[in-house]
């Protein structure tokens, strides 16, 4: 279909490589500029017996020179390992690998029912009078501004305190699973509805749509077969980020559930200075974004014929 | 320009979108004014002291002696709530304040600079947009250490690669304007063109991305207050607040709502105060 | 048969005046009607009302309104969207714009045929729409049905999205501006296709600013004046013996008058452009042009969209330095110089831009974009400067407050025209000044130049595509094409006698009335027959 995909993937594989290798040598430098990491693991108690300092900066590889330990770091995570944790003592991949998927799912659900709501807010209202359109953007404005974690305690205090629809607590399979992810999802699907109600009010002033329309178009055939398909070009542009955001904002709604996942190892780790952990969560975050973004570049050529010459200039 | 556009500027006249965003941007202003009012004079609209206890009347429900009810320990969540906005608020201004001071500098750098800093620092923000704002913030904080001034720095830091990108494309598209170029046709030196020019329209955008920003910066204050990494229990902070009511929520619900819609105001007046910024400058 | 029968129509949005009033006219089929006006007429909102396209919020009266056999005025939206497409056909201005740019042509011209033929295959669909491109002189309709529009020529769109009106063979196209857009040598293709399509039998609606365009179709005209037609008749009559100010103002901007000045000989040699180069990447915008600017002159440069007209103008404007060849200013370097020492010239050398509104800083009143030009002037002497400039080009003292966004186009060029003479410059570089604006705005704006240059003596470069602008205005001319300059002479001498192929084509192809003598056309005396019957004839020119 289009002779320069293959360099343009090669491209995009080399940044995408580019910005992960930019997150782990910025995330490890900012580790090491920001004090001596023996204080992070033992403490400042245990800091004065004599020989311990030593033992553990020999023990993580502390002691060695700053650019050895940075090409360490750089070889030992092209294999997979993120190094061991201070505070448990036990390997990162260890310690992340079963709290990873509750997140994760907790993460793509949400994006899917946030993408849902907002296609079935775009189509419902899309076209209607003035007070429908002004009605349902300062809902959307409203569900932009709720934070997910508040949003959870509503949900938590609505469903399952005083109705008891919901259990409150961990994760029961797919009814644990319903109030975080529409915790996440509202405020997720007032943000993309915002965009691609934005975005609609743009094409549909635009002639061709007039064209459309004046071929006998209806109003549902119009925003099917035209406009619909202009308002997801922003939403696409946007899926890393949102990606990104969900995995960041499951933290914190995790906690307020009570769910398992990185969530709680992650507070953990973040209070206790545990900065292999941090630093891994960080890095496979930048590496989801990573993805995620490759996915919509290559998503982009097929919605918007326009992009696939680009890389001719 | 054309017969089309113009046909299309009678259906939807500019006058009323103009209207509206006039109305919005006083309605915002006006209460921009209260809250800065409530950050310097909490004690004219807190009936209580904050860490006042009672423990006659703990968790007793909204009423006309305690608008928005009290917490297990009997204290009156409206005046928590009055005199914690010096701890959410001002946390998310400060937090602010360093993402357009270090993106202004940044992108001002990229856009001046040469092309060698120009890539580094774009580049550099490529990496930093990689990262959620959320789990960037939380490994400055695992770095820095906990408490209010850090949560301020981790937000900050983690929003300044958006304040660069804007203030650098703003400084590009300035400095290409045609605007820019009349001046310099006119034979107008560039310092004053870029005092009287560039400057001003680059800050425009700013200001109003930093009134949006604002409020996710006090929403993601409070949120990382919530996990236990801000200011510590008695302290009237909305997302400590919120994190206590937590536990209360199967009996005493106002206690962590209200806290929640507290931010929720907040953070609807800085995006609307943003929005109708940016329409008024629009138009 | 009667296609369209509108009497007493009236259109309005909200509470606002009305933007048409008691309208009315018909029209048969095999028969074009021309509703001509400037935008704000209400002529496409006229064009519009006959879909049910009119807006929203737009109140539709009349007393009698019928498309095709039917009364219009009780259709629901649904009877609406049975007549558009299937009876009616509409084509817009633009074809980058009014084809969807994320659609294959093929989807957009089967689009009607498959809303109005519900039992249509996708083979039948197939067909009809290679045979509808190749109706209308696409050629490889199979290539080319695969395309979007992007990947066409500006005149293959607007061939295909004819196509996608005509796809259901309606008896009525309503053709709103379908030239605009265009080079003068596709536009007058694009013409010959509207003729075609009329001599099948079907009613042309046509919509245009363009009295030239419209008088070489239309059967009928009818022109439009603030929401009324103030004249219609046959076309002949109205090109011929028109009665209404309004169109003899638009007939004069059609024909082109011809300054009545002798040619001006120059004084001394104030711009020195000596064979300069530029090269953007591979591509070579301007190949070794040369040409000079003497003292009081008028220099008209012409050239299509991409002859690197504009990029010569940035290099005569020092904002560009030519790759070859160099600049003189008053004798002096002026490219190759650094912009410190260019500084303090270059207040003998102004601009004066295609889109005023982006020259100006959004954030400044009107009064302070001009007094940029006034450096080292303070308080009452500086506005009193301010106020004479405006009174210079014709606005009021109280436009010194206004934004640049508050005024009209007209408007805005006229601020621009008094901030580049504000430093009394010598040389006045015009790129595209009019060519934004609607048509009886350009005479005034040409003509207050025109009257400047008179008082004040300053030499203008006048860069333009359109040939009817740079005739009115200029001593000499220079035809650009590709970057390089192929024919150059009087203005006389080149409209009389083209050297240069691309110029005979230009020439040919400007849509253009008849020159009449003043009397002829102002005293409604009998005419010679207009060129409406064949206009592959068009007289190039002119009395003289």
């Amino acid at each position: 279909m289009y002779a320069s995909l293959p360099r343009f993937l090669l491209r995009r594989l080399l940044t995408g490589i580019l910005v992960l290798w930019g997150a782990v040598t910025v995330t490890f430098f900012a580790v090491s500029a920001a004090g001596d990491q023996v204080d992070a693991i033992l403490g400042p108690q245990a800091a004065n017996l004599p020989g311990l300092r030593e033992r553990v900066a020999a023990e993580y590889g502390l002691d060695r020179p700053l650019p050895v330990q940075y090409l360490d770091r750089l070889a030992s995570l092209a294999t997979g390992d993120f190094g061991r944790s201070y505070q448990r003592s036990q390997p990162v991949t260890r310690l992340l690998g079963s709290q990873i998927l509750p997140t994760l799912q907790l993460a793509l659900s949400a994006a899917l029912v946030g993408l849902l709501l907002a296609l079935i807010a775009t189509v419902i209202t899309a076209g209607r009078g003035r007070i429908v359109r002004t009605g349902t953007s300062v809902f959307e404005v409203l569900a932009v501004a709720v934070p997910p974690f508040w949003l959870g305690i509503l949900l938590l205090s609505l469903f399952s305190f005083n109705l008891r629809w919901f259990p409150a607590f961990g994760s029961h399979g797919i009814s644990g699973l319903v109030l975080p992810t529409l915790a996440l999802a509202i405020p997720l699907a007032g943000v993309l509805a915002q965009v691609m109600r934005q975005e609609l009010e743009l094409v549909e002033g635009r002639p061709f749509v007039l064209s459309a329309r004046a071929r006998g178009q209806s109003r549902l055939g119009l925003l099917l077969r035209h406009t619909l398909r202009h308002a997801l070009l922003p939403a696409t542009t946007m899926s890393a980020w949102v990606l990104g955001t969900l995995v960041g904002g499951a933290v914190l709604v995790e906690k307020v559930f009570s769910r398992p996942g990185l969530g709680t190892v992650l507070v953990n780790a973040v209070q206790h200075r545990d900065t292999p952990v941090v630093s891994a969560v960080v890095i496979l975050a930048a590496l989801i974004f990573v993805v995620a973004n490759a996915l919509a570049d290559m998503l982009y050529p097929v919605i918007d014929a326009r992009l696939r010459e680009t890389s001719r200039a | 320009m054309s017969a089309t556009t113009a046909a299309f500027d009678t259906a939807r006249p500019r006058w009323r979108a103009t209207r509206g965003s006039h109305i919005l941007l006083a309605i915002s202003t006006l209460a921009v004014a209260l809250i800065v009012a409530l950050l310097l004079f909490p004690g004219v609209f807190a009936p209580y002291a904050p860490d006042t206890n009672d423990v006659q009347h703990t968790f007793s429900p909204p009423s006309s002696t305690h608008y928005l009810g009290t917490d297990q320990l009997g204290r009156d969540v409206f005046s928590r709530l009055v005199y914690g906005a010096r701890y959410s608020v001002t946390t998310g201004l400060v937090a602010t304040a360093i993402a357009v001071v270090a993106g202004s500098l940044a992108g001002l750098t990229a856009a001046a600079g040469s092309r060698l800093a120009d890539a580094l620092i774009m580049r550099l923000t490529d990496v930093w947009m990689a990262f959620p704002e959320v789990l960037l913030a939380l490994l400055v904080i695992a770095l820095i250490g906990t408490g209010s001034t850090q949560i301020a720095v981790a937000i900050g830091v983690a929003a300044v690669p958006y304040y660069g990108r804007l203030v650098r494309g703003q400084a590009l598209a300035v400095t290409k304007a045609e605007y820019v170029e009349a001046a310099k046709i006119l034979g107008v030196p560039a310092w004053r063109y870029v005092l009287r020019h560039v400057l001003p329209n680059v800050g425009g955008p700013v200001v109003v991305l930093a009134s949006l920003g604002t409020g996710s910066a006090i929403a993601a204050a409070a949120g990382l207050s919530l996990l236990g990494l801000g200011p510590l229990p008695p302290t009237p902070e909305w997302g400590v607040m919120l994190a206590e009511g937590q536990t209360y929520l199967a009996n005493a619900w106002w206690i962590a709502v209200f806290p929640g819609l507290a931010i929720v105001v907040v953070v609807l007046v800085s995006t609307t105060l943003g929005r109708s910024l940016q329409a008024r400058s629009l138009r | 048969m009667t296609l369209v029968e509108v009497a007493g129509l009236e259109v309005s949005f909200g509470h606002e005046p009305p933007v048409v009033r008691d309208i009315s006219f018909t029209i048969e089929d095999g028969e074009c009607l021309a509703l001509v006006g400037e935008s704000g007429s209400g002529k496409s909102v006229t064009a519009r009302t006959l879909l049910g396209l009119a807006g929203e919020r737009a109140r539709v009266r009349a007393r009698t309104l019928r498309v095709g056999s039917a009364d219009v005025r009780s259709f629901s939206q649904r009877d609406w969207q049975r007549l558009r497409g299937k009876s009616v056909g509409m084509v817009l201005q633009d074809a980058l714009v009014s084809l969807d740019p994320l659609r294959r042509i093929e989807d957009e011209v089967a689009e009607s045929i498959r809303l109005h033929q519900r039992d249509s295959t996708r083979t039948e669909r197939h067909r009809r729409v290679l045979e509808v491109l190749a109706e209308v002189g696409v050629p490889e309709p199979e290539l080319r049905s695969q395309q979007y529009p992007h990947q066409l020529s500006g005149g293959l769109r607007q061939r295909a999205l004819i196509a996608s009106a005509v796809a259901t063979r309606p008896d009525l196209v309503i053709a709103d501006e379908p030239t605009t857009a265009l080079d003068v040598i596709v536009q007058h293709q694009i013409l010959r296709l509207l003729e075609e399509i009329k001599e099948q039998g079907r009613g042309l609606l046509l919509i245009s600013h363009d009295l030239a365009v419209v008088a070489r179709l239309a059967d009928r005209i009818a022109v439009m004046l603030d929401g009324r037609i103030v004249e219609t008749g046959p076309t002949e009559r109205i090109v011929g013996s028109p009665e209404h100010p309004y169109t003899r103002t638009l007939l004069d901007i059609a024909r082109g008058r011809r300054a009545q000045r002798p040619p001006h000989a120059g004084g001394q040699t104030l711009l020195d452009v000596d064979a300069v180069t530029k090269n953007f990447g591979e591509r070579r915008a301007v190949a070794g042009v040369s040409l000079t600017l003497r003292a009081g002159e008028t220099v008209g440069l012409v050239g299509e969209s991409g002859s690197g007209k504009s990029t010569l103008a940035r290099m005569v404007m020092g904002l560009t330095e030519p790759d070859e060849g160099r600049i003189l200013l008053r004798g002096q370097p002026w490219s190759g110089t650094p912009e410190r020492a260019r500084r303090v010239q270059r207040q003998h050398i102004q601009l004066i831009q295609q889109d005023p509104q982006a020259a100006f800083d959004p954030r400044h009143t009107i009064g302070r974009i001009i007094a940029e030009a006034l450096p080292g002037q303070r308080g009452a002497r500086r506005r009193a400067q301010i106020t004479e400039l405006l009174a210079t080009v014709g606005l009021d003292a109280h436009f010194a407050h206004r934004r640049p966004h508050q005024l009209s186009g007209g408007q805005r060029q006229r601020v621009a025209i008094a901030r580049a003479i504000a430093p009394q410059p010598e040389v006045l570089i015009c790129d595209e000044p009019v060519s934004a604006l609607d048509v009886s705005v350009q005479a005034q704006v040409l003509d207050l130049l025109s009257e400047l240059q008179q008082r004040l003596g300053i030499a203008l470069l006048f860069i333009t595509h359109d040939l009817t602008v740079v005739e009115q205005i200029s001593d000499r001319l220079l035809i650009m094409n590709n970057g390089e300059v192929v024919e150059e002479g009087l203005t006389t001498a080149v409209f009389d006698n083209p050297q240069h192929p691309y110029t005979n084509a230009l020439l040919q192809a400007a849509p253009r009335l008849p020159l009449l003598s003043a009397t002829a056309s102002h005293g409604g005396a009998p005419e010679p027959r207009a060129a409406t019957d064949s206009y592959q004839e068009v007289p190039a020119v002119t009395d003289s």
